[in-house]
């Protein structure tokens, strides 16, 4: 029973048990989906190979002290960045992004390592004692070391995972104790942007709040001025982005704003998925008996739809488990975070669950019909190498913090 | 750390948690029936399942049409150049047919997203393909209907059209019980349409077709039509149209017109040959009628056989019209009469008779009507009503002028000649057999009325039998078994008016005539060949049918007269020749009058022709497929190509022919 307990302490049995779980839905679903599509053939056994590789990696890094890679903050930025450069030369386009380096038979998503890369630089800037987050010079230094590389991924271009980091920046940022106006600065270019793909009226509100906004914080004009020329360019600026975005993900885009625009093109996939989980009903159809998948009514479900599956098989109970697997897993690494003393190791905390959280929320929020289809994969359960062993290496990190919480 | 943004964190995840769990909620728990019903509807789909179209059978259950289960190879462009099997497919197809690799990838990428790479593969040639099992490619049966016999019988089975209706024929007049009804089965299907499973395999069970047994014997038909291509080709006529009927059922044994058509190929042919003008084109009689009137004559009891009649010695004037006999006479009797074929004696005796009642005689004939025996597209001739004649047109109809017919309404009436009077309905369809065996519908003889009297009958069949003894018909003899028959040459109307050069020269006989089984009408559309006379033209394709006949119907021994012994019989059945021919030829043989079975025919060899008859020839020559030409009648004399050298392509046999009668010698 002590050493129960004191193993209890040591290692974080809820947070690896619900990965375990939705590894588990992960597999079950991908061999359900990949069943009758022979194109997807092995993609069971792939995954389960990738498995205990991600799960070596999440014992390596459980180990490994966290002084070394926070050592390793600048050539690993670096490095990530050359990898970012390196896909945009020599990368294999799939699904109309260039964002795969192929070695050999494997290949990879430098935007994956790059998110990790760029989360230890970022808490690394942010934990240094000289860094002042109400300074405008270091706010805009951690805007830089962040954007660099979603320019990158914009470029390539993937929406999904510069979404991703945007929403790690601003969390690091928040975490760190931005100032409201701090806050109001990084966000509301942001959310001009969004409002401007909704057309020039809604632009023009939300500019108008900006201006009210401005005038409450009460900034010398200078700045004022400053800020409010930053939102209207960022309003023109997605003009200029939506240029970038390859047909299908401007198309998808577009059913966002308007889903039944196009029921039987880009919004296909999303009311596709809606029947499936729909049709999934209180306790699901059965291990391999949802017709929706077994008759492929959603292109390559086992990546970024995978929890379609889940929901027609397993039902709103296997929803629930999941969704109660992963709120369990993002409440104790925030509740970690929160205790942990050390600032980088609680910044670094804070970074992994809002990848962690924007991933999941963003991903069944598009599978059931209430955010826009943006392709980003299901922590733990979707199909896809780079992505478990990415995953399963912060949480090796996570499960090393936990592991020496009490030391710092 | 500051717990204020602790909070706002959880507040924050709280509540897309929350937004995440109520949206399950929702499309899971609350509107999952509706999701449910989506998912079923656009899952599940209907199939047609196509009815398999009957056959068709001759008299004696020989297939004539029936349907081979071809397969038409579709390409999803889209998904098959997507996966890079375009290559793939062209390839295979390219070797496997022998076709260009490049016309097939320019079909896939032509730009339409499902194109047609292969219509109509035979099971042979689709079995291959069949197991090139790659996406984009599809598979679809097309099944195509195939007319075994090619010519065969073409007029009479018709054809169906690219979407499997019939078009012309029974295939036409039979199509609602040959094409059956159409079922349907519940499927499961993916996403892109494919069958993934079957739910509920018979939600509408298919019906199939019923086949269908014609009165047809294939044998009979194929015989007939072999000596009507002779008669054309001979006679350089324009076409020729033949009928054969029971008289005592009123069954239609066979019934062709030269040049027919092939209905695996009917596109290829105008619309001329396609025409069964056995049905659709009328023209006068002429002489043939000649027998109607005399038996109305008979019937109504104006003359007797031996009565004697002047023939005013060719020249005769009644009602405004100046009547000439070919071949003028003194005095004969009406039985003369009729064996001589004279319009004057014929249109004395119609001064007997009022035109009322001739014309509700030749009505009762069958004549102004259609005929109905299960061919569509017919006519109706042109008998006008009595009131409605002229002066002269009771005479000039009783030798068949100023009337109109089908050539199946003249063998119907002939045959009521010469049953013992009775009108039979005629027949095509003898039963309708459903797709297991139950006979649907069996179509007996059925006498329309009784139209001349049994002891009248009689004695037109003796008419008949005088006619061809010592009349006009004398080269419709047949060896061995009594026939009887009427010849006639009418002159054909052409733009309205009688034509001087085109005439129809027509024949119709029956045999054996105690008791008559065949009743044959040749009927030659403009001859050009020196004689134009029906004795000449059509009597010898007669006496030729009919002697085909007698080979083939075992029950004409019983009325050959005295059968000679045959050498030729016993020469055939010590050669074993039937052994070394291939199973093609065989079939055809058998259908070759057995005179010719010693000439030792083989593929490919000249066989040895001389004194075969030219109508024989010709069908050896065509059978072998060896191309040809000739002149004269009669028995072949000398062939360019030697007998027993080896027949090249492109070679050419000119043969000639002699009659042989005048040598003094006869051949069998």
């Amino acid at each position: 029973m002590k050493i129960g307990n004191k193993l209890a302490v040591k290692f974080d049995f809820y947070i690896f048990g619900c990965v375990l779980v939705l590894i588990g839905f992960g597999l079950a679903a991908i061999y359900s989906s990949t069943l009758t599509n022979s194109f997807a053939a092995g993609n069971f056994q792939k995954q389960l190979i990738s498995f205990f590789v991600a799960l070596s990696a999440l014992y390596v890094f459980y180990l490994i002290p966290y002084s070394f890679y926070k050592s390793l903050s600048i050539p690993i930025y670096v490095f990530s960045i050359a990898l970012l450069i390196l896909v945009l030369l020599i990368g294999k386009t799939i699904g109309g992004a260039k964002s795969w380096i192929a070695l050999g038979p494997f290949s990879f998503q430098p935007a994956e390592f790059a998110k990790l890369a760029t989360l230890i630089s970022l808490a690394a800037f942010l934990a240094r004692e000289s860094t002042n987050i109400e300074s405008v010079k270091d706010v805009v230094i951690a805007l830089l070391i962040g954007l660099v590389p979603v320019a990158l991924i914009l470029k390539e271009p993937d929406l999904g995972s510069s979404f991703i980091f945007m929403g790690m920046i601003l969390t690091l940022l928040f975490w760190k104790g931005i100032t409201p106006f701090g806050l109001f600065l990084v966000l509301s270019p942001a959310i001009v942007m969004v409002s401007a793909l909704f057309g020039w009226y809604a632009a023009a509100a939300t500019l108008l709040l900006v201006v009210v906004l401005l005038f409450l914080f009460k900034k010398k004009l200078v700045i004022s001025a400053i800020v409010f020329t930053i939102n209207l360019a960022s309003a023109f600026f997605v003009n200029y982005l939506f240029k970038f975005l390859s047909p299908h993900q401007k198309k998808r885009v577009e059913s966002f704003i308007d889903p039944n625009s196009d029921p039987l093109g880009s919004g296909y996939n999303a009311l596709q998925a809606q029947i499936a989980i729909g049709s999934g009903g209180f306790t699901g159809k059965g291990f391999l008996q949802g017709n929706q998948t077994q008759l492929q009514f959603i292109p390559e479900q086992w990546t970024d739809f995978i929890f379609c599956t889940v929901g027609e098989e397993f039902g709103f109970i296997g929803s629930f488990i999941v969704v109660l697997c992963y709120t369990v897993l993002l409440y104790r690494i925030l509740k970690l975070a929160y205790e942990v003393k050390n600032e980088f190791l609680s910044l670094m905390l804070a970074g992994i669950f809002s990848i962690y959280f924007f991933h999941f929320t963003v991903n069944i929020g598009m599978a059931i019909g209430v955010m826009p289809v943006i392709g980003i994969p299901l922590p733990f359960v979707s199909y896809g190498g780079s992505s478990l062993l990415m995953n399963m290496t912060m949480l090796g990190i996570v499960l090393n913090i936990y592991k020496t919480k009490n030391a710092y | 750390m500051n717990r204020y943004r602790l909070v706002t964190i959880i507040v924050v995840m709280a509540v897309f948690l929350l937004a995440l769990f109520s949206r399950l909620v929702l499309i899971q728990v609350i509107k999952a029936e509706e999701y449910a019903y989506f998912a079923v509807r656009q899952q599940t789909g209907t199939e047609v399942l196509k009815a398999d179209r009957g056959s068709i059978y001759d008299r004696n259950y020989t297939l004539l049409a029936y349907n081979r289960k071809d397969v038409s190879f579709y390409v999803n462009t889209k998904q098959a150049i997507k996966n890079k099997n375009d290559s793939l497919i062209a390839r295979a197809f390219a070797d496997s047919l022998g076709k260009s690799f490049d016309d097939y990838m320019a079909l896939i990428h032509s730009g339409k997203s499902r194109v047609c790479i292969e219509r109509k593969l035979d099971p042979e040639n689709s079995l291959r393909m069949r197991k090139l099992r790659v996406d984009g490619l599809d598979v679809v049966d097309d099944p195509s209907r195939v007319y075994h016999y090619n010519e065969l019988a073409s007029h009479i089975l018709g054809f169906v059209n690219y979407e499997y209706t019939g078009i012309q024929g029974i295939e036409k007049s039979e199509e609602e019980s040959l094409r059956g009804v159409d079922g349907s089965r519940k499927i499961l299907k993916d996403a892109a349409g494919n069958v993934y499973s079957v739910l509920n395999a018979s939600q509408v069970p298919v019906k199939n077709g019923n086949n269908i047994v014609l009165t047809i014997n294939r044998e009979i038909q194929s015989a007939l039509e072999i000596e009507l291509q002779i008669a054309v080709e001979e006679s350089k006529a324009e076409y020729a149209t033949g009928i054969i009927m029971n008289p005592a059922t009123g069954e239609i044994l066979a019934l062709a017109n030269y040049r027919g058509y092939n209905p695996n190929f009917y596109g290829k042919f105008s619309n001329e040959d396609l025409r069964n003008k056995a049905l659709t084109d009328t023209y006068e009689p002429g002489s043939t009628f000649k027998a109607i009137s005399m038996a109305v004559f008979l019937d109504k009891g104006v003359t007797n056989p031996n009565e004697v009649i002047s023939g005013e010695n060719g020249v005769y004037r009644v009602g405004g019209a100046r009547i000439t006999d070919a071949h003028p006479f003194g005095n004969a009797t009406v039985k003369q009469i009729f064996a001589k074929s004279s319009n004057i004696g014929m249109a004395k005796l119609s001064e007997r008779i009022d035109k009322e009642t001739l014309y509700l005689y030749y009505r009762n004939f069958g004549f102004g009507n259609t005929v109905n025996c299960g061919l569509t597209v017919e006519t109706k001739g042109n008998l006008p009503a009595a009131d409605t004649w002229s002066k002269s047109t009771k005479y000039t109809m009783s030798y068949g002028y100023g009337i109109s017919v089908t050539p199946l309404q003249l063998i119907s009436a002939y045959c009521a000649l010469v049953n013992g009077g009775k009108l039979m309905q005629p027949f095509i369809i003898r039963e309708i057999v459903g797709q297991n065996g139950e006979i649907i519908k069996k179509n007996m003889p059925t006498v329309i009325r009784d139209v001349i009297s049994p002891k009248v009958s009689e004695t037109i069949r003796d008419f008949f039998s005088e006619a061809v003894n010592s009349g006009t018909g004398k080269k419709a003899l047949v060896k061995n078994v009594a026939v009887g028959g009427k010849t006639g040459t009418s002159r054909k109307i052409v733009d309205g008016k009688y034509s001087r050069e085109k005439y129809n020269a027509s024949f119709i006989g029956f045999f054996p005539v105690e008791k008559p089984k065949y009743v044959i009408l040749i009927m030659v559309n403009s001859p050009k060949s020196k004689s134009v006379y029906g004795g000449d033209v059509a009597a010898p394709v007669f006496r030729a049918v009919a002697e085909r006949i007698i080979d083939i119907d075992i029950e004409m021994i019983d009325f050959r007269e005295k059968i000679e012994e045959n050498e030729i019989d016993s020469q055939f059945a010590e050669s074993g020749f039937l052994n070394t021919v291939p199973d093609s030829l065989k079939e055809q043989m058998e259908l070759m009058p057995k005179t010719l079975v010693n000439s030792g025919i083989k593929k490919g060899i000249m066989p040895d022709l001389k004194g075969v008859s030219i109508r024989e020839a010709i069908y050896i020559l065509n059978s072998l497929n060896i191309e040809f030409d000739f002149e004269g009648s009669g028995k072949i004399i000398t062939q360019s190509i030697a007998a027993g050298s080896k027949i090249r392509p492109g070679m050419k046999c000119s043969i000639k022919a002699q009659n042989t009668e005048i040598l003094g010698a006869r051949l069998y």
